[in-house]
Formats: C-alpha cells, sequence, structure tokens
C-alpha cells in the first residue's frame, strides 16, 4: 500500500469511525427517549390497572393466575395481589360458573384477540371468607397464546341498582294506574248514577203502584167467599170500578211492565259498569296469560265512556275470533284507556263545541301479530313532537290534565315487556292513529 | 441501503482484488458520502452500482459476476456476522424458507428504516423449492451469488435456473432449485 492510499484509506475510516460515533450517539439518544416514553406509559397503565374499578388477571393457559391487579385481589377478599399468584382462577369461582367460564375460554381462542364478547354472562365469584357475589367476566386471549386477559367486574350494585329501578318502574306504573283510576272515578260515578236515577225513578212509581193495587184487592177481599150468584154482586163490581178508576188502573197496566223493564235495564246497566271495573282494576291472574283483546277493548270502553261520550263516537270494529295475544290483562287495558283518553283530549281541543269527533278502534290478525288500531280525528301530532311522545313526562296537556306518562309507559310495557310494536302514524290536522303489535299466543316464540 | 453492504463490497475488493484498486475505484467515483462507509450507516443505493460500474471497468469482469460474487461472499459473511440465524438449519432449503419471515423481519426490529428485498423461499417438493426475489432495485445478480452462497455453506449441491421476471425496469426474478441428488 502506497503512502498516499495509506492516508487516503485513513481518513475514510476516520470518516467512517465519527459518522458511526454518530450514528451510536444518536441510537443512544433513540433509545433513552423510548424507554423513557416507555417508563411513562408503563406508569399509566400501572396507574390504570390499580385504579379502574375491575379485576384485571393475566391468565396462563392452565388458568393459574400470573399475575393480577389490586382491585382484581381486593374484589376476591385478597389483601396482598401476590397471594393469588399461581393459584387456579377458576377456583375464584363457583363450581355452577366453571362451564360458562370454559366456554368464554374457547370462545376467546376463537376470536384471537379480536376484541371482547358481545354479551358477558353473569357468574357467582367468591370473596374469600364469605359470600358470593354475582360477576361479569370477560376473557380475550393475547398475542402470546399461552396467556389471556381475565376482565372481572363485580356487579352487585348494578343489580341492586336495577332491581330498585325496576320496583320504582313498577311503582310508576301503578300510580299511572291510578292516576287514570282517578281521572276515571268522577266520569264512572256520573255513568253509574245516571241508571241509578231512573231505577230509582221506577221503583218508587212500582211501589207506588203495588200501593194501589193492593188498596184495590182490599176493597175487593170482603166480596171473596160469598156466593159469586148474590145480591153482593152488582155492588162489588161498582166498588171494584170505583177503585179502579180512583187508581188509574189502565194507566198503570200500561206504564207498570214498562217501568219494571227499564228498571231491570238500568240495573243491568250499572251491573256492566261494575264488571268493567272490577275487571280493569283487577283482571285477574297478576301473570301474563292469553288474553282476548277484543273483551279488554270492550272493558276498557266501557270504563272509559265518560271520557270521550261528550266529545266522540267509539266504534269498534273487532275482528270476530280474534287469537289470544298473550299479555297481562290489566296492563293492555291501561294501555289502551292511556290511548283513548288521549284520542279524546285531542279531540275536545281541536273539534268547536259540540261537535262531535270520532274515535275507532280495530281489530285484525296477520302472520302471527295481532293487531289494533286506535284512530281519532283530533287533530293530529305537530310533527316536532313526534319524536318525544314515547319519552317519560313529555306533555302537551295542560297542567293537572296528565303527567306525561301515559304513553311513556305503554312503550315499556308493549315494546319491552311483551316485545311488541307500539307505533304511531300521524296526519297534522287530520288526526292519528296509534298501533299497537302483539305477538299472538299459539305463535310466541317462533 | 444499509452500510454493511457497503463495507463488506470495499472489504472484498480488498480481498479480491487489492487496497489500492479499491482506493482507485472510490476516487473515480462521484460519491456523496466519500467512501467513508460505517456498516450501521444508510447510503444511496447508487453508490453500490457505481462502485460496481467502476471496478468492472476497472478489472474486466462482468458486472454480472462482480455482483454474483459479492452475493456469495456477502452470505459468507452473515454466516460469520450472525451465527444465531443459522441455528437448526440442516439444509440451504430449509435456511432460504426463513429469509422473509424470520431473518428480514428481525432486521426490521433493529433497523425500521432499512428498505429490504423481499426474496421469498417456498418449497415445492422434498428436493426443490422456488425463490422469489423482488426489490426496487436491479440487483438480481446479487441475490443469485447469496443462493449460491447458502448452498455453499450448506453443503448441498443444487442446480438454480433464473427466470428474469423484470423487464428491465425493478429487480424481479424467480430462481428455481433442484437438489443435485434427486436430479441425478
Amino acid at each position: 500500500m502506497t503512502q498516499d492510499v495509506y492516508k487516503q484509506r485513513a481518513l475514510r475510516e476516520r470518516k467512517a469511525r465519527l459518522a458511526a460515533e454518530a450514528l451510536l450517539e444518536a441510537k443512544s439518544r433513540d433509545l433513552y427517549l423510548a424507554n423513557q416514553r416507555l417508563e411513562i406509559r408503563s406508569g399509566e397503565l400501572q396507574a390504570i390497572l390499580e385504579n379502574v374499578p375491575a379485576g384485571i388477571a393475566v391468565v396462563n393457559s392452565d388458568c393459574t393466575i400470573k399475575l393480577i391487579n389490586k382491585p382484581g385481589a381486593r374484589m376476591f377478599g385478597y389483601t396482598l395481589a401476590t397471594d393469588l399468584v399461581g393459584q387456579d382462577i377458576l377456583s375464584l369461582f363457583d363450581t355452577e360458573s366453571a362451564p360458562i367460564l370454559r366456554s368464554l375460554i374457547s370462545q376467546a381462542c376463537e376470536r384471537q384477540n379480536k376484541g371482547s364478547a358481545q354479551a358477558l354472562p353473569e357468574v357467582k365469584a367468591i370473596r374469600m371468607g364469605s359470600d358470593m357475589f354475582p360477576a361479569e367476566v370477560d376473557i380475550v386471549q393475547t398475542e402470546a397464546a399461552d396467556r389471556s386477559i381475565w376482565i372481572c367486574r363485580d356487579i352487585s350494585r348494578r343489580k341492586q341498582a336495577e332491581s330498585e329501578r325496576q320496583a320504582l318502574e313498577q311503582e310508576r306504573r301503578h300510580l299511572q294506574k291510578m292516576e287514570s283510576l282517578g281521572t276515571l272515578a268522577s266520569g264512572i260515578a256520573h255513568e253509574i248514577n245516571t241508571p241509578v236515577q231512573y231505577v230509582s225513578d221506577n221503583v218508587r212509581f212500582l211501589q207506588d203502584t203495588i200501593t194501589d193495587l193492593f188498596e184495590l184487592i182490599d176493597r175487593l177481599q170482603p166480596f171473596f167467599g160469598t156466593d159469586p150468584i148474590a145480591e153482593t154482586t152488582p155492588p162489588m163490581i161498582a166498588a171494584a170500578r170505583d177503585k179502579a178508576e180512583e187508581i188509574d188502573l189502565d194507566f198503570l197496566h200500561e206504564e207498570a211492565p214498562g217501568a219494571l223493564e227499564q228498571t231491570l235495564s238500568g240495573l243491568q246497566q250499572i251491573s256492566k259498569i261494575v264488571t268493567a271495573i272490577k275487571e280493569f282494576s283487577h283482571p285477574g291472574s297478576q301473570e301474563t296469560s292469553d288474553i282476548d283483546l277484543n273483551h279488554a277493548i270492550e272493558t276498557t270502553a266501557t270504563v272509559s265512556r265518560n271520557q270521550w261520550k261528550y266529545v266522540s263516537t267509539l266504534d269498534l270494529k273487532l275482528t270476530p275470533d280474534l287469537p289470544s295475544a298473550l299479555c297481562h290483562a290489566g296492563d293492555f287495558n291501561q294501555v289502551l284507556l292511556n290511548l283513548i283518553v288521549n284520542a279524546a283530549d285531542a279531540i275536545e281541543e281541536n273539534k268547536a263545541e259540540g261537535e262531535l269527533g270520532a274515535i275507532e278502534i280495530s281489530t285484525y290478525a296477520d302472520k302471527g301479530t295481532i293487531w289494533v288500531k286506535v284512530t281519532d280525528d283530533g287533530g293530529g301530532i305537530p310533527e316536532e313532537n313526534l319524536g318525544r311522545i314515547f319519552d317519560p313526562f313529555f306533555t302537551t296537556k295542560a297542567v293537572g290534565k296528565g303527567s306525561g306518562q301515559g304513553l311513556a309507559i305503554a312503550y315499556n310495557l308493549i315494546v319491552n315487556r311483551y316485545h311488541g310494536q307500539l307505533i304511531v302514524d300521524s296526519e297534522p290536522g287530520i288526526g292519528t292513529t296509534f298501533i299497537i303489535g302483539l305477538p299472538c299466543a299459539e305463535s310466541d316464540g317462533e | 441501503m444499509k452500510g454493511i453492504i457497503f463495507t463488506e463490497f470495499l472489504d472484498m475488493v480488498d480481498d479480491k482484488f487489492s487496497v489500492e484498486i479499491t482506493e482507485k475505484i472510490i476516487s473515480q467515483c462521484d460519491l456523496e458520502s466519500d467512501g467513508a462507509y460505517t456498516a450501521t450507516g444508510t447510503y444511496s443505493h447508487t453508490e453500490i452500482l457505481s462502485l460496481v460500474m467502476t471496478l468492472h471497468k476497472q478489472c474486466g469482469a462482468s458486472v454480472q459476476d462482480l455482483c454474483r460474487t459479492f452475493g456469495a461472499h456477502l452470505f459468507q459473511r452473515f454466516s460469520i456476522l450472525y451465527p444465531v440465524f443459522f441455528d437448526g438449519h440442516q439444509n440451504a432449503f430449509s435456511f432460504l424458507e426463513t429469509v422473509e419471515n424470520y431473518i428480514h423481519v428481525e432486521v426490521l426490529k433493529l433497523f425500521p428504516e432499512a428498505k429490504l428485498p423481499s426474496i421469498q423461499g417456498n418449497r415445492l417438493g422434498d428436493d426443490s423449492m422456488e425463490v422469489i426475489y423482488r426489490s426496487h432495485r436491479c440487483l438480481t445478480p446479487v441475490c443469485h451469488g447469496l443462493i449460491l452462497g447458502c448452498l455453499d455453506y450448506f453443503d448441498h449441491p443444487a442446480t438454480i435456473e433464473v427466470e428474469d421476471l423484470s423487464a428491465g425496469y425493478v429487480g424481479h426474478a424467480r430462481f428455481l432449485l433442484c437438489a443435485e441428488d434427486a436430479a441425478a
């Protein structure tokens, strides 16, 4: 190697060395910064793990716990998370939950780190030294196939809150029902009072009639047992005729049967109203059962008569031999009552005084669903309100005329409880149709 | 292109020719780096092409031969520098199957900015396989040399048929390898 070549090579290698040193420094700095970021991220993750309101565990393929966060340890009644390391995680749950958990493990393996399960089943977890508690478990397979992440939540509070919510919901429904009955009370009293009035008048009339007839009989009594062909016959006939004239027997003869008929009719009407109220308020079983919706509609129409008869006609177009629906009669009555009262109120607001509107209730069955339509010509619902009518406490009625719970409860019952449909079709300026769809009892579950 | 290619190339020129030739070809190329290469650096691939062309003019060997020789040299060097990639392989075919999905993956962990060629080895049978080479640099002969070096390292005699699929624009070729025992 000549001197020039040597020099050239030395220069090049020096330059290469300096470049390598610079690269090394840069790499070291990058590494340091990456380490810093990693430490910060690790700290953040640690903070999340130790404060998240859930137990999070890394579990080996043999179901032993590799590590678990503090909230998880506390959840199962342990002071130190390390006390759980190496323990079989399935031993933290009751034996009945084992098949559910094993199924979750299999599903996690199939999903392979593509997110959590869609539905998390409830299991029973064991708190050390004491009771069991309801829990939700989600299992996610890590990229290292021999480990999985278990996420466990204590759902005791959630269940209690749900139970309280259901109790409140039940009370709300009961109060709404009482509110409806309260609203109906004066109307029902009026409905009953009318036939009671003329029953009472007719009975008084019949009472006087019977008194008069007995007086006539008394006048004739002395002549009973005497010889029919005697000199007493003419006076007897004269006495009877006089009495008959006095009491206006012809009139009594003509009116008494009618009075009796009216009385019986009035009593039947009262009986019908009372029966309807009884059925409306206490429809028998508290459980869902096969319900004849046509009969329920007739009952509710009777009970609510005073609410609509001054403002509207009510036309029932009920398909005969309608299949039964599976629901609670009381709930359906309540829903229908709300719809009828709303229809009547809408008509009252939109029609001129003395002008009668029209409410029509029709039923029919189609493809396993029973449809009940309640249509009114009460002017329809403004479009800006249509999206809110099923919201709890939403109302456009005057204060004191409704709490806005009727449709919200109706929706909750029909759609959520009985898996039916409640649809509104409204034409502003014309009227509204509410459509209830309930599954037929015999097709329930198909 | 990573600096190791340049440092190994210049070392090969030192060995096969002379230090003087090495310095001469560097001085005759207009290199942005001035030939001061470090193995972990990154340099334009046009510099290696320039060096190869200048060496070709200097020594008269064809560019293809020079590249193939370099490829074989490079493979031998890899076997010394990175023995961990060679552990557990019984023959060349077994090794070539791991280049794309293991070796290159590990390289990218250390040098994520590296633009590696794709060298995909697919077994066609017990005694044959194909290696598909793709690169935005037309260095098919270097890949050929690497394969020759691999066969030599594992003492795995095989015939190689080269099918150029590049149409002259990019590096794209198919190498069909048949073990010579089977061919016989």
